[in-house]
């Protein structure tokens, strides 16, 4: 397998973007012409999650007047366009969600970005996590149907690319195939990773930006880090007990030898080598205090870097940050006074603002760190990446219709980007809301499985559905039985199972514009 | 509050789902296998504070003696975050509460923490004042290294909790040996003299403090019980570790061990009287704690301070001074409450339900209940006499808000004193809260929004959950004793005042028409009922034994734990009487789809 990790011959320093400096040596032109022959590039995958949503249409999207194009897709119309933002006085914008000031959401930018509308989880998902990146099981089973998808626990897609061969071919430098921050229950894997089998667990996140740190790039610096010989001498201790007490039972020398999977995991991390010059952040800002939204700005853009350094030097290719904060000022209840309100003119505008600071000071912040890393392949390294943030909820908090997706970086050819895409059917309408429904004036409408944006992410990740087809099922009572080719559980009934036919048939199909 | 961003208590909502997808994680979830007349669980992985307390009394009677084991204090208090918490899990489909024992996902970071403080703990140790410590002061500079495996078998014994096996203690002495080979020269030429012994110790504590038999409670059993059905005796050191896991969250003591060695352990007697010693020590407030944090669902409690500096809640709070202590104010005295019932002077579970002694060792605490402190010592009775039992306490009254939330509270009683299963709310159930108005009570809101005769909420509402909460509608979301409620806008201004309705029909048994006039009426009811005894006894089955009962094989233990609640046996009586029943002693290894 061909070894990507670039010389440190020249270093492009990336300063002032974060707390620290990252001294990235990816300068293809200064390659050994060998090396650079053979670098391919490595695809990198990170997954935003933020809670609520309730942000209604107009506030979220951009005008119908960018969806130039229409096609005929699973039965009905769908449209797109390019991406184009509007400027006011110092700042462009695409929506009232979608803005920031013109130097971050510049023109190059925006080539890289995709606005997704109409991915639907057409059922009532209450406080879930999972349903983010494939796991509709991690819900509080609030409503009949989130507890009947409690039965049917599906891993993350990003483990199912942590674990993949296609993505993870080449593990060279890589020191953690998945960072998990923020939030339990978005990244779900196996309690036996190595052979993807056991129970379904939740990862457990880092929630200290230098921890996070210290772990990929200077664990020879903390005293804690252990010598691979010390482990590899206890995972011995394990195999021994496995081996050597014949009264243990089955399930105990499963769970011990899932131990020792990990302890091997570990062991391959103590003993890869990194190569790259970070500079250490300090230890500020690890903190977040509820009703401080810049506090918790700089909590994430801490994150940032240590992720934007990580997927820079190879240390991991995956990241899932669940940023579970308000991004608001307000020091109430947020949840019930503000997110479960958020149909009511008086409490839009908070939620608004909210999304807003996150799209401009964590989303595009990421995304620019990342633009200014050049990768060995050529391009940056989020020409060959994937980021993606959704939020947990549609128009109304705790309503899965049409769930907003806003995707940077062209995965390596595997995206295209720039593109605002509506994928509802405009003929179809649904209230949002049983009841007053506030401002809000706009319906729902159904438009495609949020299955097949999960398909779609994977396709582009370069794992094949053959890596995840066992994951994918079907288990509407109305449609045939046929295993559907999207991602993971798929489910719609009542007047959904018929509006959603033709659009389970193109379910294992890449998400047509993108 | 602060928090990281897991911890952020403002985002609300998905917050209370950790026991949503239990049933997948399943931990030790309680999953009914069949063809298993009552499945065991496959080798219980220490909580993360039973796996502290290990750490840290281990280290006690390593280095104690020494006096100076307070810096391992602050080793280990610098390290205390990087092990996962643990999340309550329940029985299967239940959304809400559980315990923590029952959670036994093992991520990579418990493996990963668990190796670095091994890591750092065993660097410590090495050092030479140290490891003459752990020596007990055997001369480690003996070349033919008399002392090496006296302290190999002595350290080996107690995070083995089990003498080590020939096998174990060579497989120590060797990674002892490869350390002292492959050490190289010393960083320090002073250090010289010590150095190859120190790498050599370093990797062999190292190893030990990463041992699976300290990290994982290992049971096979001694002899078969029955064959067919799976069940084993647990051998003497086995027994010694449930005991000293069950009561004190930690490792056996020296004493304990001993018991295991000389076989009294396995006596009627020597066993009986290795409880009484086991429940009399200190460290069983510890379990004790965990348990009635976790049975009540303690740790759930809204923060109180949660809306200090808001315009109602300040109007609301009235110049009472609510810090950010006062939400574990309110939890510690709860744990005092039971404890001093439990242990300080035995009374039976009808006298905790009831009582009226004051633990407020916080206070604006002692202000909310009208009274002074309490500072240690005998407990008075408490000033008013509508605060009588466990209910009226402020931390099963709080809201963190201004205004009570009744819903809250009679799922929480449904749930957790009666053992009643509240199922999920229909959608969208969540997304209207009983808010603050300016013309009607809390109850009244509640009333309004989930009571409408014909709705999808009423079935519930009505009969099954609303009743249990208005009964403690007498005290505010301070839990504060009040008559009226008083009425703010949104701005904080007192707009009105309403008088309080705490009368209900609560259906503690279902279809039971007796009216609670309040919450001493309710407790009333809730004792008449014994269904709390019985809930008792249940939710103190699954916190000893780290999973749900089966209905096949468990039903005797706990009628009897029931019968003896009921009866009105003390709890140091009942709670000791786990430990004393046959299935304390007994290994199932039929476990998740073994037969």
């Amino acid at each position: 397998m061909a070894r990507t990790s670039p010389q440190m011959s020249r270093r492009q320093a990336l300063r002032g973007l974060g707390g620290f400096a990252l001294a990235v040596p990816f300068m293809p032109s200064l390659l050994p012409r060998e090396a650079k022959a053979q670098a391919a590039a490595r695809r990198r995958f990170v997954a935003f999650a933020t809670p609520h949503g309730g942000i209604w249409g107009r506030n979220m999207y951009p005008g119908d007047q960018l969806l130039t194009d229409q096609m005929e897709y699973a039965g009905h119309a769908i449209r797109s366009g390019l991406l184009r933002a509007e400027r006011v006085d110092s700042e462009a914008r695409l929506s009232p969600v979608l803005r920031a000031s013109a130097d971050t959401l510049d023109e190059a930018t925006l080539r890289q970005l995709n606005v997704i509308r109409g991915l639907d989880v057409p059922y009532y998902l209450a406080h879930h996590r999972g349903g983010h990146l494939g796991n509709f099981a991690d819900n509080d089973g609030n409503g009949s149907e989130g507890t009947y998808l409690w039965r049917h626990p599906r891993p993350s897609v990003d483990q199912v690319m942590a674990w993949s061969p296609s993505f993870y071919g080449d593990l060279t430098g890589n020191r953690q195939r998945t960072l998990v921050v923020g939030q339990r229950g978005l990244s779900w894997g196996w309690s036996r990773p190595s052979d993807r089998s056991g129970r379904l667990q939740p990862l457990a996140p880092a929630n200290r930006s230098l921890d996070l740190f210290n772990r990929l790039f200077r664990p020879d610096l903390d005293p804690s880090t252990p010598s691979p010989l010390v482990v590899d001498r206890v995972r011995e201790s394990y195999r021994s007990l496995v081996e050597g007490d014949r009264r243990l039972g089955a399930a105990d020398r499963r769970r011990l030898t899932e131990h020792m999977d990990r302890l091997f995991e570990l062991e391959r991390r103590l003993l890869t080598d990194v190569q790259c010059e970070v500079a250490t952040p300090d230890d500020s800002g690890e903190i977040i205090h509820d009703g401080d939204a810049a506090g918790q700005v700089r909590y994430w853009q801490r994150h940032n870097d240590v992720v934007a350094a990580a997927l820079g030097c190879g240390v991991s290719q995956l990241a899932v940050l669940g940023a579970y904060c308000t991004f608001s000022d307000y020091a109430g209840d947020w949840h019930q006074d503000v997110a479960h309100q958020c149909l009511t003119p008086q409490r839009q505008p908070l939620l608004v603002e909210a999304q807003q600071r996150f799209f401009e000071h964590v989303f595009l912040d990421l995304v620019r760190k990342l633009a200014a890393i050049s990768d060995p392949a050529g391009g940056s390294v989020l020409d060959h990446s994937l980021i993606a943030w959704s939020q947990e909820s549609g128009m109304n908090t705790h309503d899965s219709m049409s769930i907003p997706l806003i995707t940077a970086g062209g995965a390596s050819g595997g995206l295209q980007t720039g593109r605002y895409v509506d994928y509802r059917d405009r003929a179809v309408s649904w209230p949002v809301a049983d009841g007053a429904s506030g401002g809000l004036e706009e319906p729902n409408r159904p438009g495609l499985f949020y299955n097949q944006w999960l398909a779609t992410a994977l396709t582009a990740m370069g794992v094949p559905r053959a890596e995840y087809a066992e994951y994918s099922r079907d288990i509407s009572a109305g449609y045939d039985g046929a295993v559907p080719e999207g991602y993971g559980v798929v489910f719609a009934t009542g007047q959904a199972e018929a509006a959603y036919r033709q659009a389970w048939q193109r379910l294992g199909e890449r998400l047509p514009f993108v | 509050m602060a928090g990281g961003a897991g911890g952020s208590s403002n985002t609300g909502g998905a917050g209370g789902a950790a026991g949503g997808a239990g049933g997948m994680t399943g931990g030790a979830g309680g999953e009914i296998v069949e063809g298993c007349a009552a499945p065991g669980q496959p080798l219980r992985r220490l909580t993360r504070i039973q796996y502290l307390h290990t750490i840290n009394d281990l280290l006690e009677i390593l280095v104690g003696e020494t006096g100076e084991g307070e810096h391992f204090w602050w080793v280990l208090q610098d390290w205390t975050h990087h092990v996962p918490e643990d999340v309550p899990v329940g029985a299967p489909n239940e959304v809400r509460g559980g315990f923590r024992r029952l959670d036994q996902v093992v991520y990579d970071e418990h493996i990963e923490a668990a190796l670095r403080l091994a890591t750092v703990l065993g660097g410590e140790l090495a050092q030479p004042w140290w490891a003459r410590a752990v020596a007990q002061d055997c001369d480690l500079n003996d070349e033919a290294l008399d002392c090496l495996t006296p302290m190999v078998d002595r350290v080996g014994r107690l995070v083995h909790r089990r003498p080590l096996s020939e096998a174990e203690r060579a497989f120590y002495l060797d990674l002892y040996h490869q350390g002292v080979a492959e050490a190289g020269p010393a960083p320090n030429p002073d250090d010289a003299w010590w150095w190859p012994k120190r790498v050599g110790l370093t990797g062999m504590f190292t190893a030990m403090l990463s041992a699976p038999r300290l990290i994982y409670q290992v049971e096979h059993g001694a002899e078969i019980i029955d064959a067919e059905r799976g069940l084993y005796a647990l051998d003497a050191y086995e027994l010694a570790s449930r005991l000293s896991y069950h009561f004190w969250q930690s490792t056996p003591d020296e004493a304990l061990l001993n018991a295991a060695a000389s076989g009294e352990l396995l006596t009627e007697a020597g066993f009986e009287a290795e409880v009484a010693r086991i429940y009399a020590d200190p460290r069983t407030r510890r379990a004790l704690s965990t348990f009635f944090t976790e049975w009540l669902r303690l740790d759930e409690m809204p923060d109180p301070a949660r809306l200090r500096g808001t315009p109602i809640f300040e109007a609301f709070a009235d110049g009472l001074e609510i810090g950010p202590e006062l939400g574990q104010a309110m939890v510690d005295e709860i744990v005092s409450l039971a404890t001093h019932y439990a242990v300080d002077a035995p009374g039976s579970f009808d006298d905790l339900l009831t009582s009226d002694l004051n633990f407020a060792a916080d206070d604006t605490l002692a202000t909310i209940y009208q009274t002074e402190p309490w500072r240690g010592g005998a407990p008075a009775a408490l000033p008013e006499p509508e605060r009588a039992g466990l209910i009226t306490r402020a931390a099963l009254l709080v809201s963190g808000s201004a205004n009570t939330r009744p819903i809250l509270k009679g799922v929480r009683i449904r749930e957790a004193i009666l053992c009643g299963v509240v199922p999920p709310p229909p959608p969208e159930a969540m997304a209207q809260e009983p808010a603050l108005s300016e013309q009607m009570t809390s109850r009244e809101v509640v009333e309004s929004l989930t009571e409408q005769p014909g709705t999808v909420c009423a079935g519930c509402h009505t009969t099954y959950i609303n009743p249990l909460g208005f009964a403690t509608e007498g005290f505010d979301a301070l839990g504060r004793r009040r008559d009226a409620q008083g009425l703010y806008d949104e701005w904080g201004n007192l707009v009105g005042s309403r008088p309080i309705e705490t009368a209900s029909t609560p259906q503690v048994i279902t279809g039971d028409d007796a009216v609670a006039e309040g919450a001493a009426d309710l407790t009333a009811l809730i004792l008449e009922s014994g269904e709390a005894h019985r809930c008792f006894a249940r939710q103190y089955f699954r916190f000893t034994f780290g999973r749900p009962e089966h209905p096949a094989s468990d039903s005797a233990l706990i009628n009897g734990l029931t019968e003896r609640l009921q009866a009105g046996a003390a709890l140091d009586e009942v709670l000791v009487a786990v430990a004393l029943d046959p299935e304390f002693k007994i290994l199932r290894a039929c476990v998740d789809g073994e037969e």
